[in-house]
């Protein structure tokens, strides 16, 4: 039964959104799509809760069995609920700024999650120099045609690279020599960036776009084998 | 001392074999040397973010002319890619406000992302001495995704209620001049993800605004066929497209700053890419060698 309700739910809700999407102009059924949107909209705030619940299980659990790593948990829980504390205080108490929730609250979020957020993504940059450095070797014509795009893409992008070549815009408007403006570093990658890198991203989408349809297609017409179902 | 001569590593094998800890060092302190000492920044600016560029100052002549349009800006960003969207967000945000055209906030996927773009707002609204509220409003966080952007697009006002200041949305001034989505000339999405997407598959063909994007460098080559379909007009693609676009407005901002880093690190990345290059190429040539002199 409870199945059944599933499989018709899902079927009516992607038909609607379906001939909403595809017949043209406003129609009868264009009405309900406002109180639908509310509707799912309130679904997504639920999962955030949801979200909130798994985690506290999860690292909750952790803290009291005294599991390995159980203060990393200990720790998770004890930020989420300070950093949920302070804003509501702030948020419902009108504080102005300069009050000492205000104080905290900066304190948490200025010197604390924003450089911590930043700090750890930063890092990215150590270590893709060092991936790169040990990964790009020049073992093939393919290989060696990507280095040389590589290369020209990340000088283009750069002033010390796109000054190596700047002198040639000089030849714009030379009648003989107009060429040689076209060739310099920053339109090259250009070039590269908008027709060859966009014709490999344009295949990419189309590929992806069928591969959506087809999910979507599983999903809404309840073909899809997945844990819910697999447990009926 | 065992006596046994210590084993030499050649050249090329050392080339291939740099240690870890000093490309990491040489990364830290060639970053680094801009802080202390400014690089002076100029650079060629590319026809995408020229065409944002110019999008922006097309709406500020029309609304000269015509009924005024707005400008929405989606900050579906966080802290963790902050060094690539803060500039650009406060590059967009100095343009408009110089140019008198009225803009509101919001995120659809981050609750992050309106709180940072209100702060670079209120700092960048002191200069040009605008208010909130009557020159800009933030609308917050809404969770959205796919077809509730449909809802949006028929009723923005169903779906906000409050700023995010928690006044009631129609009690802000500025949002009587603003009837719904339609009245927006051009939404510019700031982001470290894939975004921009659900604004141009979901909301344009339903309210025919233009979408500029504002990209870390990682997403920007995912953005050029839309670009090259009109989907998208313009964009800032990583630090270097908002440099750029600092350039158009002729000021020196924060990304004009960190471009001297992002230049001293590339230039690293392309010597170490060929060091190591070297050393491999010099290495099979060796390997050849040895295997010629053995048959």
């Amino acid at each position: 039964m409870r199945r059944n309700i599933i499989i018709i739910l899902t079927f009516v809700g992607g038909l609607y959104y379906f001939l909403e999407f595809v017949l043209p102009g406003e129609t009868g059924i264009s009405k309900l799509i406002v109180e639908i949107g509310k509707v799912t909209l309130a679904i997504g705030a639920c999962a955030f809760l949801l979200g909130v619940i798994n985690l506290l299980r999860l690292h909750g659990t952790r803290v009291v069995l005294r599991r390995s790593g159980w203060h990393n948990s200990a720790a998770l829980i004890v930020a989420l609920f300070v950093m949920l504390i302070v804003h509501l205080v702030r948020y419902y108490s009108h504080a102005a700024e300069g009050d000492t929730v205000w104080r905290i609250y900066n304190l948490l979020w200025d010197n604390m999650r924003v450089p911590l957020d930043s700090t750890i993504f930063s890092l990215l940059a150590f270590y893709i120099v060092s991936a790169a450095y040990r990964s790009f070797r020049i073992k093939s014509g393919e290989a060696a045609v990507m280095m040389a795009a590589a290369v020209v893409v990340m000088l283009g992008q750069i002033p010390t690279g796109q000054e190596v070549t700047l002198w040639l815009k000089g030849y714009e408007n030379d009648p003989g020599l107009w060429w040689l403006s076209r060739i310099r570093v920053d339109t090259i990658r250009e070039w590269l960036m908008q027709y060859w890198n966009g014709a490999a991203q344009r295949g990419i989408l189309f590929g992806a776009a069928i591969g959506g349809l087809a999910m979507s297609l599983r999903i809404w017409l309840s073909l899809e084998r997945g844990s819910f179902f697999d447990r009926q | 001392m065992n006596g046994e001569a210590p084993s030499r590593i050649a050249w090329y094998d050392r080339l291939q074999k740099i240690d870890p800890r000093i490309i990491y060092l040489v990364v830290f302190v060639l970053v680094s040397i801009p802080f202390f000492v400014p690089i002076p920044v100029k650079m060629e600016v590319s026809p995408v973010v020229r065409k944002l560029y110019d999008k922006v100052e097309e709406i500020a002549e029309n609304n000269k002319r015509g009924p005024e349009k707005f400008v929405l800006l989606a900050m579906d960003w966080s802290p963790s890619v902050k060094a690539e969207n803060q500039p650009q967000t406060a590059a967009m945000i100095e343009h408009l406000f110089r140019r008198g055209v009225r803009f509101a906030i919001m995120s659809h996927l981050l609750p992050e992302g309106p709180m940072m773009a209100e702060r670079i707002a209120e700092r960048i609204a002191k200069k040009y001495n605008k208010r909130y509220g009557v020159d800009w409003v933030n609308f917050g966080f809404r969770q959205m995704r796919f077809a509730d952007y449909m809802a949006f697009v028929r009723d923005m006002y169903a779906i906000i209620s409050k700023d995010y200041r928690g006044t009631p949305i129609r009690d802000v001034p500025m949002m009587k001049n603003i009837r719904g989505l339609r009245d927006f000339a051009l939404v510019f999405d700031v982001t470290g993800s894939g975004a921009y997407a659900d604004w141009v598959y979901y909301a344009q063909p339903e309210a025919h605004f233009d979408i500029g994007v504002g990209v870390t460098a990682i997403i920007g080559p995912s953005i050029r066929p839309l670009i090259d379909a009109g989907q998208v007009v313009g964009m800032m693609e990583g630090l270097s497209g908002a440099a750029q676009y600092e350039q158009l407005l002729n000021i020196r901002g924060q990304a004009s700053r960190g471009m001297g880093s992002q230049n001293l690190a590339h230039l690293w990345v392309i010597i170490a890419l060929i060091l190591g290059n070297i050393g491999y190429l010099a290495s099979r040539r060796r390997e050849k060698k040895l295997k010629k002199e053995l048959r």
